[in-house]
Parts: C-alpha cells; structure tokens; sequence
C-alpha cells in the first residue's frame, strides 16, 4: 500500500505539467459537437474541455487551430501481439488470464500507439469460456505501464454445434450453482474459477460472446433460456451476416461487436451494410479494427467511413469505436469520450476523422504526445 | 394401364409390328398431334413411310394395302436429335486422350458399341441421333461421329455421317496441369490457331492440287485430312464453352477468323452474356447440360434459363444437349421440359432437340424434322413430350421400329451425374 | 492528496455497483393475441379427403385451424386471396443432405442453421420438412459403403427461427451390419434384437401382472440398458429403421431380419423391388423410391432384374407404401434443373410416367413421406389441427411449369416468390 503510494506520488511529479490545446474543433462523441474550444490536460486527465474554457495559468498552450480533436480508438476485442493458431479443444476455463500471456517486450505494443488506437481489451487464447481480457494502452514496455485492468470482461468463444453448447451449459451451471452457495453463506470462498462465472452470471463482469454466425446465436438464446433470472452482461461479436438476426438482436437491444465491413447478400454482389441494419434495428454496434496488424489498426477509420457511406448513420459510426467499445469493456468511467475527468487519451486529426484526406497530427496517451516531432 | 389402352394396334388389317427390313409397303402412323418441327402442327394427321423414308405428312389419304399405326391419343415428333453425347462408346475413361494438346487426328467412330445398353435407354427416350463425339480434357479432342441410336449391328449400320464434328474444348477442362504449353488460355489459343493455320494451308494444298492434278501432290496427313471438311463446310466444329469470356474467343476464331461452321455448346456459367454477338453472325448454339445459371460465375440472385436467355438476345438456331452422361441421354426431353420451366416458348423448346440441332451439324436435308423425303425417324409419345409424366412409347429409325414399350423392354430411364 | 488518490485508484478497479430498491414484481402477462391468416378461394387439396374447390384454409398461430369453403374469419385475419391457384400440404423431402445444418458435428438439434440459405432454396421448392443426414450422403442411414451411418432428424423449414425448428430426432440402432457386415456382425445384430424382444416381453409380462395386481412385493424391472435402448424401441414400435437394400438378395436378406422381428423398416436405394412387390408388401416394409434410379439388368437374365421406372406403381399395386425422393438429396444450384429437392414435385410427374396414379404420387411427397419420418400426426395433410405447413401453387403440382408461390412454415409465410429473387423473374403460365 505504502510502495503503491510513492509510485503514484512519482508519477504525478512527471505530469504536473498541465498543457492546454485552444482553437480545436471537437468532437466529444457523448456530447455533441464544439465548433471552436481548449481541452486542458493535468495529470494524465482531461482537466477541462469547453468553447469558454481558459488555459490554466502556467498551462503550456499548444495552438490547435485547424486540428479536430476525437477521442482515442477503443478497440474491445483485440488479439495484439498475441498469436494466431489452434485454440485448443472446446473448454471452461474462467480463470485463465490473458495478462499471463501478455508479451510486453514486444515491439507491436510501442509500435500500435501510433495507430490511433489507444485502448486495447487483449482476448485469452481458447474456445469455449476462454478466460479474462486485459485492457491496455499501447506505448509502454513493461506489464505495469500496459495494464490499465487484468479483468475487463469474460470471453466466450461458441463455435457450432454441441460441443460449444455443453460447455456452455456447464460453466452456466456452475455458476448459478456458485450465486446460490454465495447467498446461502456469504462469506464461503469459493474456487477463483466458480468465483468468476458467478460475477458473470450476476452480471458484474461482461462477456464477449464470439458467434460464427446468426444460427449460434438462436443457439446461445436457447442455452440461456433457464437462467432468464439472472441478467448477465452480453455482447455478441461475429461476422457480417449477424445482420440476418437484426430483429432478434434489435429488439433486445443487444450489444454487437463487428469488424467494419459489408456483408454481401447470398449469391450476389449487394452489399449489405450489417452494422447499419442493426443500428437501424435497434441494436448497439461497436466496430473493431478490421485487424490487429498495424495497417489494419491504422485503417479503422477509413473502413468505419466507407460503412458511413453505404447508410451507417454518422453519429453512430462515431460511438462505434469509442464509447460503445468502452462501455462494452465497462471501461467508460476513464476512456471513450471527450469529457472531463476522463483520461487525456486524444486523437488530433488535421480534418474530420472520417475524411480520407485527414492524416492523425498528434495522438496523447494519459496526457503525453506519441507522435511528438514529426 | 390407362395410358397403354390408348394405343390401338390395328389388328384387322393383320400386319405385324413392321419387321427389321424397311418393309416395300407405306406405313401409315396416325396420331392425335403431329409436331413436324415446321410451321405446320397437324391435328389427328397421318405420316406415311415408304422405304424407310417419309413419303407425306398431314392430314393426307392413306393408300390402300398401307399398315396403319394407330395412336388416337398420342403425339407424333421426329425423333430426338442431341449434338452433344458421350455414351455411344466405352465409357468415359474412354472418350479423352490427354498427351497431346490437340488431337484431330482421333475419331470416335471407332470406338461405338452398337449394342450399349445406354443407347438402348436412349432409343426409348425417343432419341434417334447422337453426335458422338469425344470429350473436353484437351483443346481439339477428335472427331465425334454422327450416328442413329439404333437400327442395326454393326458401326456401319448406325452411322449417319462421319466425321459429324470437329470436338474443340475452349476452357474449363482442357487446361493442362502439367506444367506444359496449355495451361493458360493463351498457350490453348494459340496452340489452336497454329492448327487451324496449318489444316487451312493443308486443304488450299490439296484443294488446288484436286483442281490441277498436274501440280505437286502435297503429303498426306492424318491428323490434318479430316479438318479439311471444316473448310469446305461440309461439317462444322463444335465448341465446348464456358463464360461469355470464353464465348466469344469461339466465336471470334473460328466464325470470324477461321470461317467456319461453327456450334456453341454448353454456354453455362454466364456464357448467355455474349448472346448477342452469337444472334448477330446468327449462329447456332447448342445449350446443356446445365439449364440454368444461378450461383456460378453470375451473381445476381437470380435463378437465370439459359435457352431462354439466349433466346430473349436474339440467338434463333437454338438447340439442346444432354452433354450425356451427365444428364443421362433418355432424358433429352426433360432438358426441354426444364427449359421452358425456367422461360424458353414450349414449341422452340421441341424444335431445339428436333430440327435445330440437325441444321447446326448439317444434316437438316436428311432428318430433325418430319418432312416427305426425309428419314423416317420418328417418336411416338403418351402426349405432349414435354409433359414429364407422358413418355416415348414407340421410336422408329429409317423406318424400323427399334423400340416398342409393350414388347416388354422396360424404360430404364435414370442414372445420371 | 495521495491518500485519495490511491483510495480512487483502488476503488475505480471495483465496478460501480447501484444501490437501486427491489423492482415491483412485473404485471401477469397478457394472453398474447392469436395471429390468423387465411388463404381464401384457391383448390384445397387435402390430400386425405380429397380436393376442396374454392376452399378456405384458416391457420391461427402455427396450426391448421378450420378447413371449408364458407369459413367465418375473425377479426384481424389476414387474409390472402388465391383464386384459381391450388393449396396444399407443405412438401417433405423423406431423405435430405445440406440443408439447414452448420456443422456435421455433434447433435442435429445443436447444429441447426435456421440462417441457411439453403433453407430458402427448399422453401422456393415448396419443401417445408425434411428428414436431414448429418453426413454427406450417399448410402443411406443404414447403408453399404464406408460411410458410418450419420444421425437423422426430421427439421422444418423455418427460415430464421429456432423455435418449432426440430420436429423429431430419433436415435437409431445400428441395422447397417445385418446388410454387409461379417457373419460375426450379423449375428450381433440378430442377437440384440433377440434381447430385445425378450427384454420387450419382460416389460410387457411386468405391465401385465401390475395391471392385475399380481406383482411380487418389491419387484421391479430393469430396464434395458443404454446400447439396447433403440433396439427395444424399434420393437415397441417407437423407432424406424432405415435399411439400404438394392438388389433381389440384398432386399431378401432385409426382409428375413424385418420379418421374423417385425419392425417398422425403411428400404433405402431400392433398385429391384419391383421384382417382388408382394414380398415387400407382406412384410409392410416402406421404400424410399428414387424413380430414376438405374441399373441395366444383366443380359439374357432369366428373370425380370435391374431398374425399372415402373416400379413405383408396381409397388403400388402391391400395397407398398414409399416416398419419393430426387435423385440429388440436396437443394443445391449446379445448374441441371429438375434433379433436387427444389423440384421435388416433379419426381411426382416421373412415377405417373411410369404408371402411378396421380393420389399416390402425391402422398409420396406429403403423407406417406411424413409417415416414414413418425412425423404423421403433425404434418403432411391438411387437416384441422395439424401443423400449418402449406404450399400454394400456380398450377397443378405435377404440370412440368409449375411453381410454389407461397409457403408457410408453422403458419408463418417463409416464401413468396413474388418478393424472392430466385424465381419472380419467370412469369406463370397464364
């Protein structure tokens, strides 16, 4: 607790530097839109954002007119610096952490704060309940400095068919059998891997539920049907053709995680723009880098525009790879917005983020430049 | 069973079923509808056969002594025509020779099995000409064999023409794996063209030598004597194609390069988008297996006929094909049935397996309709043949009657892809 | 300062927890209202009482609920006018591969794909149920080849929804030795059905002496183990089996088990039947008759033999029930029209040109199909109180032009093909 403290005092000596950025125009995402303000950034947060705001007496003024500043890319469903390859039988493993597979040496971490993305919810490598996702933020090599939190939410990975079901069916079993014990005898521990599935279940810690498709979803609704008591937190990631279950989807409205691409109608080249059918339906969409390359994190925009362009509304577009990420990852307290009291995580663009034309001027991760001098 | 009640022998006139020999008399076929595959359909008309040969058609008198087949309730048509067939011979391991790239020196005639158990189904499919040809595993894979399905013994009593065609594949099939020249359609092409080139100068050689026999005799070739009749026109090639692409390389070489009778087979898999072109220098194609395109090579959702696609751009000398096994060579009439399904007019769909087909490969002058002076082969149907619950239940080749339902040979009718 | 700090740090990393008062227990809910729809004026072909003209089909929710021709629509009904058009049960497809499946895994029941295009193609067909093998196909259930016999389930059509999507899915006792398996094999088989039958009499001698009370005190009955559970089924009645049995030999060799144990058996890639309609009869044997199945006889063979496209109404005349299936067991596109599933009542058109009456071709592709998937009860007929799965036609089933232009799977309207790409681009005949 003590150590914990001169860290912290350590680290606020470093950002007593208080900068205001004035003349930007900015898109806040949660509220609305300022044509012409100043964010003041302290201590790693946004001290204070507004069109009347004044610097800060001692603030160092960065003059930002003619830059658009956007809230950094929260990316919920991320497999970075992870790899690719067999995930292994289907299984139940709530207690697997993905911090424990976190490489931070790796260079993909200093090298994706460039990108514009600036959170990262790192997903367990499995199949079936896989584990516990990590949230990070690039631009750090050591564990401590990525780490903003070891358990952002449960990843689910249902592939089709029985096997994925039955496990299912078995970790939701546990738990509900957990919840009971705990109201029985509160103060019984119970094993860290039931201790997990209850908060699941109970709907403090968030799953991400991976689908191939809108079948395995009516499959999921099934095998969730006897705990209807309980109100689990969900979001459902798949591929495209998840709009054929927009309805569905809509009217329990569902979270949806999707890459930003058009789905195509059968046997055609129609372009179905998924994300806004469920938006129209009444779903919430959040959309992910098309991948976890550098390109593809840099790309996120440009796809995002081109879903714009095919009917996403633009509002939504937008709280697509901020704050609904976020709130996903139940990490909204500190990131996905422009607004006070959130982290100085901003993207400066030198024109609307979705123009193809705007290239990122500056990126500020907990308040600090990472493109500083280019 | 109702539909047997329906054919009435004419026992009092004490004629038996005509015999293997075209018999010296007139035969006289009535039936309820005569489709000649001309302009005139006849009502309870007559065709009468004399010497194996078709002596008059319609609503004519029958000379006394003639044998009367009577068939109150069927249709008579001529008998089925498909230009496109594989199953006259040995088998499938049979009809490809795959070492060279182009092989016009290799002919099915050959390699007929008079008694295959295939062409028997056919027969009783009401289909009396085949194309045999070989098949598409290279870019010129022989010559294919214009033959009746039935009416005798030997090779020689089935063979109408040969050569019937020159079997050329464009793509999808003869592209060779082996690393060699044709892998691609530019070394098919060209190995195409190099063949025709030589064949063309081969028959100006010998065309002129034939008119002047005083000039220096050129040398024989095997390989290139048969595709002498391409440019004489007395036989065409006929083309398996694919897409539109493909398409239109045929009809680009050899209609407008090469100049010669030229027969688009097959033009699946969106081949219909060069329709146009292929009505414009009105030549003919010959549609099938496949009837419709859907999901390959054409996205647009949409279950799309063929035949009547290219029918809709234009192309008139439309004909269709079992390209058999694949769709077994009995069901000739079920690929006209689907055809109108999926939008072809029903009486261009009868003309496409009957007197089309017989244009395209040049033989209209002998048979493909039921006209006085042609061969007599003729199908007897239960009613309209494209009706699939009516069925051939007499077939007649040069006169003969090759099959007849209550003779006890069952209709197989089956088997397929 | 620092204190708070830490304190906020460490407090931020616990989820905000609401302190929101319990919420009131929610209202009773209200009775959801009925969803009616009729289909009005069209030519009803019941199938088992005879055609209707100018009937009404009234369907509420998911079920057939009044058949006539002067039948009272209550308020709200939607009513769909199909005049000059014909009504008819929704088609079963009694073998299918393909369709509707995700995975070829596990269970069919967890492996349903409700999303599957291939769900539309067979709507645009007109096929609202079909008996669906989890493998690839080929031999049959329990056929020859080295194929192991798949898992079978009879599903529904119902294009986007879980629900009422699985209709039946039975387990199945493994006949498939008894056709070409060692003579080690074969006894097997005959074995566990002789246990069978002898566990089946236990049960029944038990059932009786309870019934009269003339039990022991304390007895009870051991029910048969897991391995010989479908066995015992199968002998009760509960269960078909599906046996592969083409030739004269093969189908007498099927015969022998299915006779001396009676059971309800399914004849599969039947070729010869033909040849001896009344055996099969006699034994009350089902077939799945794929009417252009063939095979040449051998020459000069003494005795009728190979295929023939007179069998289905040689069997027929015997008093054999079968079900026709097309020749490709999928509802694929390739391109050769007229083979699969989507033009399932065709294969009605081929048994009449082979000389089947035209009533019995068209119960093999409704009731008797639904009768050898056990599935009789709900489906196949239009009758009160069956399941609403209905097909309108432009014309008669067997007309070589003919197409589905409605179908309704579980009373709800699954396709219509003047709103689906596939087909609205031909126009009907009239």
């Amino acid at each position: 607790m003590i150590a914990l403290a001169f860290v912290l005092a350590a680290l606020t000596a470093q950002e007593d530097d208080t900068v205001a950025l004035t003349h930007l125009r900015i898109l806040t995402v949660t509220k609305g839109e300022i044509a012409s303000g100043t964010i003041v950034l302290k201590g790693g947060k946004i001290a204070a954002i507004g069109a009347d705001v004044k610097p800060p007496a001692g603030a160092r003024i960065v003059e930002a007119k003619g830059l658009v500043a956007f809230p950094g890319i929260v990316h919920p469903y991320s497999r970075l610096g992870f790899p690719d390859g067999p995930t292994g039988p289907v299984g139940v493993a709530p207690q697997n952490l993905a911090v424990d597979e976190l490489n931070p040496s790796l260079d993909v971490y200093t090298l994706a704060a460039r990108t514009g993305v600036t959170t990262f919810v790192l997903q367990p490598t499995g199949s079936g309940v896989a584990g516990q996702a990590a949230a990070i933020k690039p631009g750090a090599s050591t564990r401590d400095d990525l780490v903003i939190e070891k358990s952002a939410l449960l990843r689910i990975v249902l592939p089709s068919g029985t096997p994925g079901k039955e496990a299912l069916k078995q970790a939701l079993d546990a738990a509900r059998k957990a919840v009971e014990a705990e109201k029985k005898s509160p103060a019984a521990k119970p094993d860290e891997r039931t201790a997990v599935l209850a908060k699941f279940l109970k709907g403090d810690l968030p799953a991400i539920i991976e689908l191939n498709g809108p079948a395995d979803l009516l499959h999921f609704w099934q095998v969730m049907e006897p705990y209807a008591d309980f109100k689990p937190r969900l979001v459902f990631a798949g591929s495209a053709d998840l709009y054929k279950a927009a309805d569905a989807l809509g009217s329990r409205k569902a979270r949806v995680l999707l890459r930003p691409m058009v789905a195509l109608a059968p046997f055609t080249r129609e372009r179905i723009n998924a994300a806004a059918e469920l938006t129209r339906a009444g779903a919430q969409v959040a959309l992910t880098p098309p991948s976890d390359t550098i390109d593809g994190l840099q790309a996120t925009l440009f796809k995002v525009a081109e879903l714009v362009k095919y009917g996403l509304p633009r509002d939504a577009a937008l709280r697509a790879v901020t704050i609904v990420p976020a709130e996903i990852a139940g990490l909204d307290a500190r990131v996905g917005s422009l607004e006070a009291g959130k982290d100085a995580d901003l993207l400066l663009f030198t024109g609307d983020p979705l123009s193809p034309e705007s290239r990122l001027h500056e990126i500020y991760i907990n308040g600090k430049p990472v493109l500083q001098g280019e | 069973m109702r539909l047997l009640a329906t054919l009435v022998l004419s026992v009092g006139l004490g004629a038996p079923l005509l015999s293997q020999e075209p018999p010296a008399k007139v035969t006289a076929i009535r039936a309820a509808k005569i489709f000649t595959a001309t302009e005139k359909t006849f009502d309870n008309g007559v065709i009468l056969v004399e010497g194996g040969k078709i002596k008059a058609v319609g609503n004519v008198e029958i000379p006394d002594g003639a044998e009367i087949l009577d068939f109150p309730a069927a249709w008579a048509t001529p008998g089925l025509v498909d230009l496109h067939c594989h199953i006259a011979g040995a088998g499938l391991r049979d009809i490809n020779d795959m070492v060279h790239p182009t092989n016009p020196e290799l002919s099915t005639r050959a390699t007929i099995d008079p008694e295959s158990d295939l062409l028997q189904d056919a027969v009783a499919g009401g289909v009396t000409t085949v194309n045999f040809i070989p098949g598409s595993g290279t870019n010129i894979s022989g010559f294919g064999t214009l033959m009746h399905t039935a009416g005798g013994r030997t090779i020689d009593d089935l063979v109408i023409r040969f050569p019937g065609a020159m079997k050329v594949a464009q793509a999808w099939n003869p592209e060779r794996m082996g690393g060699d020249l044709g892998m691609s359609r530019m070394g098919m092409w060209w190995g195409l063209r190099k063949v025709l080139d030589e064949a063309k100068a081969y028959n100006d050689a010998w065309s002129a030598y034939e008119k002047d026999r005083g000039s220096e005799k050129p040398k024989k070739r095997d390989d290139l004597e048969m595709m002498r009749g391409l440019f004489q026109g007395k036989w065409p090639v006929i083309i398996h194609t694919a897409d539109a692409r493909d398409v239109m390389a045929t009809v680009r070489i050899f209609h407008d390069e090469y100049k010669i009778p030229c027969i688009v087979s097959h033009g699946e898999f969106g081949g219909y988008k060069s329709a146009p072109e292929i009505a414009k220098r009105n030549l003919p194609a010959n549609i099938g297996p496949r009837t419709y395109d859907w999901t390959i090579m054409v996205q647009d959702g949409r279950c799309i006929g063929i035949a009547a696609k290219y029918f809709e751009a234009g192309v008139k000398r439309l004909s269709l094909n079992t390209d058999s096994p694949v769709v077994p060579e009995e069901e000739l009439i079920v690929q006209a049935s689907m055809s109108v399904r999926l939008g072809l007019p029903e009486d261009v769909a009868l003309r496409a397996v009957t007197i089309e087909p017989a244009k395209a490969i040049l033989i209209d002058h002998r048979l493909g309709s039921l006209e006085p002076g042609k061969d007599a082969d003729i199908a007897i149907w239960t009613g309209n043949p494209l009706d699939l619950r009516n069925r051939c239940v007499l077939t007649i080749i040069g006169g003969k009657v090759v099959y007849d339902e209550r003779k006890g040979r069952r209709v197989t009718f089956g088997g397929g892809w | 300062m620092i204190a708070a700090l830490v304190l906020s740090i460490l407090l931020s990393q616990e989820p905000p927890k609401p302190a929101t008062p319990p919420a009131p227990p929610p209202p009773p809910a209200p009775e959801k209202k009925a969803v009616y729809t009729a289909l009005v004026g069209g030519d009803v072909h019941t199938v088992t009482q005879g055609v209707m003209k100018g009937g009404t089909v009234l369907l509420k929710d998911d079920k057939i609920f009044r058949i006539g021709t002067s039948v009272d629509l209550p308020e709200g009904t939607t009513k769909i006018d199909v005049t000059g058009k014909r009504v008819l049960p929704g088609f079963i497809g009694a073998v299918a591969h393909g369709i509707g499946l995700s995975t070829s895994q596990g269970k069919i029941a967890d492996a349903l794909d409700p999303f599957s295009e291939s769900v539309k193609l067979a709507l645009s067909g007109g096929v609202t149920s079909i008996y669906i093998e989890s493998g690839g196909g080929g031999g049959g259930l329990f056929g020859g080849g080295s194929a192991p016999p798949a898992p079978g389930a009879v599903i529904k059509m119902s294009y986007g929804t879980l629900d009422g999507m699985l209709l039946a899915e039975p387990s199945t006792p493994l006949l498939m030795p008894w056709m070409n398996g060692s003579p080690s094999e074969r006894y097997d088989v005959r074995d566990n059905l002789l246990k069978a039958r002898a566990q089946l009499e236990k049960e029944r001698d038990f059932e009786k002496r309870r019934a009269e009370g003339k039990l022991k005190a304390g007895e009870t009955i051991t029910r048969a183990a897991p391995p010989l559970e479908p066995y015992v089924k199968l002998l009760r009645g509960e269960l078909s089996a599906r046996i592969q049995a083409g030739r004269v030999d093969e189908l007498r060799r099927a015969l022998d088990l299915i006779n001396e144990f009676k059971f309800k058996a399914v004849l599969t890639d039947v070729i010869e039947g033909w040849t001896m309609a009344d055996e099969i009869g006699r034994a009350r044997a089902y077939v799945l008759l794929d009417v252009r199945t063939k095979e040449h006889a051998p020459k000069n063979s003494p005795k009728p033999a190979g295929s023939s496209i007179e069998q289905a109404a040689i069997l027929r005349k015997a008093g054999v029930k079968f079900a026709l299936i097309p020749p490709d067991s999928n509802a694929g596109t390739g391109g050769i029209a007229g083979r699969n599933l989507i033009t399932l009542q065709l294969e009605g058109a081929l048994a009449v040109r082979g000389g089947l009456d035209e009533q019995t071709a068209l119960e093999a592709i409704t009731i008797t199909a639904a009768e050898i998937c056990g599935v009789e009860t709900r489906v196949g007929s239009l009758e009160e109180g069956k399941d609403a799965d209905v097909v309108v036609l432009d014309g008669d089933p067997f007309d070589y032009r003919t197409f589905v232009e409605m179908t309704f799977v579980n009373g709800k309207l699954l396709y219509e093909k003047s709103k689906s790409p596939y087909f609205s681009h031909i126009k009907g005949r009239k």
